[in-house]
C-alpha cells in the first residue's frame, strides 16, 4: 500500500487545563474520502482546524509528505491542505471570482491562475455566480464558493468542516459529490487527492465516505468502512440513544435510524 | 412492514441568469481619476483664498523665486495644503485597513485609542504653555502621546500573548476613555482661559497656520506607514474571508494583524500630531471609495489615499472660505459634510441589502 497523503501521529491538543484531543492517529490515503463523525463536543472541529491551520497543537505531528504541518510556515501548509470552514459568512463585497482567485494565488504561478479559477468555478458549479458579490449569495451558494476557493488552492488534501449542515437536499449531494471528485481526480496529481469531512448526518456519511472515523470525548473509538463503524451497539454507546441500522434500498449504503426512548424498548 | 420507496426525477431547470454586478471601473480609471482630482484640488486650494492667485502663477512660484505672491504660495498655502493632503491620505488609508482587519465597516483610526493619546500630549503642551521646541512643541507633544499609547497597545499584546482584534478594540477603547478623562482634567485645571480655547480648537482638528516644519514632522512616518500598508493589500483581501480561513490560506494572521495595527497607530499618530483630531475622514472615505470600485485592496488603498487627501484639502478650503466671518475648523467642516454623507451611505446600503457588511 502506498504511503498516506496525510498522516497524524499522537496528536494531542490542550485548551487550558482540559485535553480536547488525546493522542489521535489517523491516515488519509490517496483517493479516499474519510468521514469524521461523533457527537457534539467530541473534538471534530478541533481536529479539522488543527489539520487546516496547525492551530494550537500541544503534542504530536501532522505530516504531509516530508513536511510537518504543525511547524511549517502557513504559506507552505496552504500548499498542502485547503480548508472549507464551518462558518461560511463571506466578508464585504468581493465577487465570487475575486474570492476564488485568492485561492488560486496559492495554487499556481501567475500564468496558470486564470485556468485554475475557471476550473474551480466549473467543478463547484458556481460559474454562473462568478461576477456576483459575496454578500448577495444564499447559504448554499456561499458554501459552494468556499469549496471553489479551496479547490483553486490546488492542494492534495481537502478538509471540510460540516459542509452539509446548513444545506438543502440537493446542495448536500452536490457538495459531497465534489468531495468524491476531489478524491478521485484531484488537481494535477496522478491518482487524485484525499478529503476529510466532518458530517453529523450518518446516512450521508455512510453513503459518500470510504472510511469513517468515530470520535468520542477527544478519542478515536472506531475506524473502518461505514458498515464496520456504524454498528447499533457502538452508536448507542457513543451517542447515548437507541439506534437501528438497515440498508438503504436505493443506494445500498448503511442507514441509521435513531430511536426515541419510547421506541427503543419496542425494537 | 416494508419501506415505501418513491422516486422522482428532478424537473429540468435552466440556470438562472445573474445580472452583472454594479459596474466596477477599470483599474486605470480607478487610480487615474482620484490622482487627477487630487492634483486639481491641490492647485485650486493653493490658488484660492482671500487673495486669489491665478493658476498659472501658482506653478510659476515654484520655478521663479521672485514671482508675485511667492511668499504667500510657498510659505502659507502650500504647507497647509500639503499637511491637509498628508493627513487626509493617512486617515483614509488607515480607516480602510482597520475596516478590513476588524472586518467591521465601522472601524476608524480613533478605534485604537491612539488619537486620544495624542490629544493628551497636545493638551498638556497647550495647558502648561511649555515651548522648549518652539512651534514644534505641540506636534511633538501630540506625537509623544500617540507613541506612548501605541507602546501600551503593543505591551498589552505581548504580555497577554494575544493580538486578536477584539482585544485590540477593548484595550483601544479603554485607553481612549482613560485619555479623554486625562484631557478633561487637564483642561478643567488650565491656569489661563485662552488655553481652554486653544484646546477646543485642537481637539476639533484645525489646519490654520501650518508650516513647513509641520510638513517635515509628519511626512516621513505617514509615507513610510502608507507604503507598508499598501504592500499588504493581498493579506487584507484574504483577511476579509475570516481569520481561520485566512490562516488556512497561508497568512500568519496574528503577526500580520500586529504589523497592520501598529502601522496604523504610527500613521494616525503622525497625522493627529499635526492636525488635531479629525473625525469621519477615516470612516467615510473608504466607504465611499469601496462603493465605487469594490473592496479589493490593491485598488481600494491607493484610491483611498488620493480621495482622502482631496477630501481634506476641500474641507480645509471650505473652512477657510465659507461662512466668513464665522470661524469653522477643518475638522468641523469634515464632520459637517462627512456625517450626513455617512448617514446617506449607510441608509442606502442597508436599504439595498439589509446589512452593512
Amino acid at each position: 500500500m502506498s504511503a498516506p497523503l496525510l498522516s497524524v501521529r499522537g496528536l494531542r491538543i490542550d485548551r487550558g487545563p482540559r485535553t480536547v484531543l488525546h493522542g489521535i492517529d489517523l491516515d488519509l490515503r490517496t483517493g479516499s474520502v474519510v468521514g469524521l463523525i461523533g457527537p457534539n463536543g467530541s473534538g471534530k472541529t478541533t481536529l479539522l482546524s488543527a489539520l487546516a491551520t496547525g492551530a494550537t497543537v500541544t503534542d504530536g505531528e501532522i505530516r504531509c509528505g516530508d513536511v510537518d504541518l504543525t511547524t511549517a510556515k502557513p504559506r507552505i501548509r496552504a500548499r498542502h491542505v485547503a480548508f472549507v470552514p464551518q462558518q461560511t459568512r463571506l466578508g464585504f463585497d468581493l465577487t465570487v471570482r475575486e474570492i476564488v482567485a485568492l485561492g488560486a494565488r496559492i495554487g499556481a504561478a501567475p500564468g496558470r491562475r486564470e485556468h485554475l479559477v475557471e476550473r474551480a468555478l466549473q467543478r463547484a458549479g458556481c460559474a454562473h455566480l462568478a461576477e456576483r458579490p459575496a454578500t448577495r449569495l444564499s447559504g448554499g451558494e456561499c458554501q459552494l464558493v468556499h469549496i471553489a476557493r479551496a479547490l483553486a488552492q490546488n492542494t492534495p488534501v481537502l478538509v471540510m468542516d460540516e459542509p452539509t449542515s446548513a444545506l438543502d437536499l440537493a446542495h448536500q449531494i452536490t457538495v459531497l459529490d465534489l468531495a468524491r471528485t476531489h478524491a478521485d481526480t484531484s488537481t494535477d496529481r496522478p491518482g487524485g487527492g484525499a478529503v476529510i469531512v466532518s458530517i453529523h448526518d450518518l446516512d450521508l456519511a455512510a453513503r459518500f465516505c470510504d472510511r469513517l472515523v468515530l470520535l468520542d470525548a477527544g478519542r478515536i473509538v472506531a475506524t473502518g468502512t461505514p458498515a464496520e463503524v456504524l454498528t447499533p451497539d457502538r452508536l448507542a454507546r457513543v451517542y447515548g440513544i437507541g439506534v437501528r441500522t438497515s440498508r438503504d434500498p436505493a443506494t445500498g449504503a448503511v442507514r441509521v435510524t435513531a430511536l426515541s426512548p419510547s421506541l427503543a424498548g419496542a425494537s | 412492514m416494508s419501506p415505501t420507496t418513491v422516486t422522482a426525477d428532478p424537473p429540468r431547470t435552466t440556470p438562472t441568469e445573474t445580472p452583472a454586478p454594479p459596474g466596477r471601473l477599470t483599474p486605470a480609471l480607478v487610480l487615474g481619476a482620484p490622482a487627477l482630482i487630487l492634483l486639481v484640488v491641490a492647485i485650486a486650494a493653493i490658488s484660492l483664498g482671500p487673495v486669489t492667485v491665478p493658476w498659472g502663477q501658482v506653478l510659476q512660484t515654484f520655478t521663479d523665486s521672485d514671482a508675485p505672491y511667492g511668499a504667500l504660495v510657498r510659505d502659507v498655502r502650500t504647507p497647509r495644503v500639503l499637511v491637509a493632503a498628508l493627513v487626509g491620505a493617512a486617515l483614509a488609508v488607515t480607516g480602510a485597513v482597520l475596516q478590513a482587519v476588524f472586518r467591521n465597516p465601522l472601524a476608524d483610526p480613533g478605534i485604537t485609542g491612539v488619537a486620544s493619546g495624542a490629544a493628551v500630549g497636545a493638551v498638556t503642551v497647550l495647558v502648561t504653555g511649555v515651548s522648549i521646541l518652539g512651534a514644534a512643541t505641540l506636534p511633538v507633544g501630540a506625537f509623544a502621546g500617540a507613541a506612548v499609547t501605541t507602546l501600551v497597545l503593543l505591551a498589552v499584546a505581548r504580555l497577554r500573548q494575544d493580538t486578536s482584534p477584539v482585544t485590540f478594540v477593548l484595550v483601544g477603547i479603554t485607553l481612549g476613555s482613560f485619555c479623554s478623562a486625562l484631557t478633561a482634567a487637564l483642561t478643567a485645571n488650565a491656569p489661563e482661559d485662552s488655553a481652554v480655547r486653544s484646546v477646543m480648537f485642537w481637539i476639533n482638528g484645525d489646519l490654520t497656520a501650518r508650516t513647513w516644519s509641520d510638513v517635515a514632522l509628519c511626512t516621513a512616518p505617514i509615507l513610510l506607514g502608507v507604503a507598508v500598508l499598501l504592500s499588504r493589500h493581498h493579506v487584507l483581501d484574504v483577511l476579509l474571508l475570516g481569520e481561520q480561513t485566512a490562516t488556512s490560506m497561508g497568512v500568519d494572521v496574528r503577526r500580520q494583524q500586529l504589523v497592520l495595527l501598529l502601522t496604523c497607530a504610527l500613521v494616525t499618530g503622525a497625522a493627529v500630531a499635526v492636525s488635531g483630531v479629525i473625525a469621519f475622514v477615516g470612516l467615510v472615505v473608504p466607504h465611499a471609495v469601496r462603493l465605487l470600485i469594490g473592496p479589493r485592496h490593491v485598488l481600494l488603498l491607493p484610491a483611498s489615499v488620493c480621495t482622502g487627501a482631496a477630501f481634506l484639502i476641500l474641507a480645509d478650503l471650505g473652512a477657510r472660505l465659507l461662512f466668513d466671518p464665522v470661524v469653522l475648523q477643518t475638522g468641523t467642516v469634515a464632520a459637517l459634510v462627512g456625517s450626513p454623507l455617512f448617514g446617506y451611505l449607510v441608509l442606502r446600503r442597508s436599504g439595498a441589502q439589509g446589512g452593512l457588511a
